[in-house]
């Protein structure tokens, strides 16, 4: 399990700290979306959970172990797919060559498959791939390294719309009861069917950490053209052709999709009623 | 590979990746750094010969000299050069997040860069001082005009007429190649502290550093202390025993400093991460 304990940094030159006291706990099985608005912090807490910054306080373990350390065991548990990826220009089957050793859990078959998934070949050149596809070369060598962590920072950036989808299939059918997955992304629409949980953050701390199945026990997420059908929404806001609203769900109510767009303004425009859950 | 400290196996490993991963750019370094010390032994060469040149055996003499001096001055830069290529692996921030995720740790990846670019590139560099005068004697040999065909440089015979004894010359070859790896060094040290544009922000580093250490402070400390450090030195006799002694001390003392820098750069390397700071 992977968890982060009263999480401080603050970027060199700065006073603010671009994480303040961050607690949460990552739990195998799940994939967890990691949302904020810009500039909250939410690399910087991937990059803190993968050991590639010092926390200026707290610390962040991987099954007890602090990923700072930077230990070989730990690192072939946790692969991170960064926003901008850096790839050699190099054949990818060269690349893969290379890289896999260092995985004890990597799969070429998996790998195959989610090659063909992404419509890629082994032979094709690093350096001639558009960002997009040099991505989902990256995604699919990820997923086939059978890491237990997957950290993701915005992965659907640079992919077409066939990319995006695929790129959904990929890491769901990647996911098993050992593996934790967690995106950061402030493209909700594009991975909203896919997340187990839900991390939302700001500079001052967690704002939600709660599983979707747990939100859809208590709310209703509703679109409709009139929101006075609904008084007793605690939540609304005006979108094209109508109005987004949010609920309380009590008993018989019909369960309903979480509509993580309105999830992230409801839970940053009223903390109290977020934190009670 | 189960140790999280070192396993030579992991380290072959990570050499082998780090070396195919940037073997355009390895092959790029070494056929510029070929091309340019060959170039300078034709061009010397050409400038040491005539077609009608008498006077042959002073020729070879001088172009072999002239050939050795250019190519010291070469090597000295060219290591310096592939001292600040060391870390270039952290130049950029999607590099070092690929590079620190690598599982491998820390004291490997340090080992492995420093053993491609200072060990195999200084290796490259003496196989190419050796291989580049052949490669200009042969060039020469295909113009039916230049009939005097330059010698191949004779390196055993430079060490054996050498005429002051082979401490000496043992102390000069170490004392030499000290100096080599420790100027060397001190761009390792750069690249570790400044992965990016590392040649350019140690050089002028350097620059600052030997303003202050060569110009001022010892302006001021001669102005101040000059002649009390001239009397000590007025009956100042040291016999040749004295002077090899004093010779093989500050060797041993710059091996120590080199030693001493290639600490900092690990030092400084196994703090490096994603944002870098200056401490």
């Amino acid at each position: 399990m992977l968890t982060i304990s009263n999480l401080s940094y603050c970027y060199p030159g700065s006073t603010t700290p671009a994480l303040a006291n961050m607690t949460l706990n990552f739990a195998p099985g799940a994939i967890y979306g990691l949302l904020g608005a810009n500039g909250t912090g939410k690399s910087t807490m991937l990059y803190c959970m993968a050991g590639l910054l010092k926390p200026a306080a707290g610390n962040a373990e991987l099954n007890g172990v602090n990923t700072f350390r930077r230990l070989p065991s730990t690192l072939s548990e946790i692969f991170i797919v960064p926003e901008e990826i850096d790839m050699p220009p190099i054949e990818l089957k060269a690349f893969i060559s290379q890289n896999a050793p260092f995985y004890p859990n990597f799969s070429q078959e998996q790998l195959n498959g989610y090659l063909e998934h992404f419509r890629l070949t082994p032979d094709i050149h690093l350096g001639r791939l558009s960002m997009g596809q040099r991505k989902k070369a990256f995604v699919a060598f990820a997923l086939a390294c059978n890491t237990s962590i997957i950290l993701m920072d915005e992965p659907t950036n640079g992919l077409d719309i066939p990319g995006k989808a695929e790129f959904r299939r990929a890491v769901v059918s990647a996911m098993d009861k050992g593996r934790t997955i967690v995106i950061s992304t402030h493209q909700v629409r594009d991975l909203d069917r896919v997340l187990d949980h839900v991390v939302m953050i700001d500079r001052s701390g967690v704002v939600l950490d709660s599983s979707l199945a747990h939100l859809q026990q208590h709310f209703q997420f509703i679109f409709t053209g009139s929101p006075a059908d609904y008084p007793d929404a605690v939540w609304s806001q005006p979108v094209v052709g109508g109005y987004n609203i949010i609920r309380p769900r009590v008993n018989d109510m019909e369960e309903t999709d979480v509509n993580l767009e309105s999830l992230f303004e409801f839970a940053f425009s009223n903390p109290e009623i977020i934190k009670s859950l | 590979m189960t140790s999280d400290k070192y396993s030579s196996a992991r380290m072959w490993m990570l050499t082998k990746h780090y070396f195919v991963e940037n073997r355009r750019n390895i092959a790029i370094t070494c056929g510029v750094i070929f091309g340019i010390l060959l170039l300078i032994s034709i061009l010397i060469t050409k400038s040491s010969y005539t077609p009608d040149d008498a006077a042959l055996l002073s020729n070879h003499e001088e172009r072999n000299m002239l050939i050795l001096a250019f190519f010291c001055m070469c090597a000295g830069l060219i290591m310096q050069i592939l001292g600040s290529l060391t870390f270039s692996s952290m130049s950029t921030k999607s590099k070092r997040i690929s590079n620190l995720m690598l599982p491998a740790s820390q004291s490997e990846k340090f080992i492995s860069q420093c053993l491609i670019y200072v060990v195999g590139g200084n290796l490259f560099l003496i196989a190419s001082l050796l291989l580049v005068d052949t490669v200009s004697a042969l060039i020469f040999r295909m113009f039916p005009a230049w009939t005097m065909i330059p010698d191949i440089m004779d390196f055993t015979g430079f060490i054996s007429n050498y005429p002051y004894g082979y401490q000496i010359l043992a102390m000069l070859f170490l004392g030499l190649l000290a100096m080599f790896l420790c100027s060397q060094a001190i761009y390792v040290l750069g690249s570790a502290w400044w992965p990016r544009k590392s040649y350019l922000k140690t050089f002028v580093a350097l620059f600052v550093f030997q303003i202050a250490t060569t110009i001022i402070i010892p302006f001021g400390f001669l102005i101040n202390f000059l002649p009390s450090i001239a009397r000590i030195f007025e009956d100042f006799d040291i016999s040749i025993e004295q002077a090899l002694t004093i010779g093989w001390i500050g060797i041993v003392l710059a091996y120590a400093v080199l030693f001493l820098i290639y600490w900092l750069a690990w030092q400084r390397y196994k703090r490096l991460a994603v944002v870098k700071r200056f401490l």
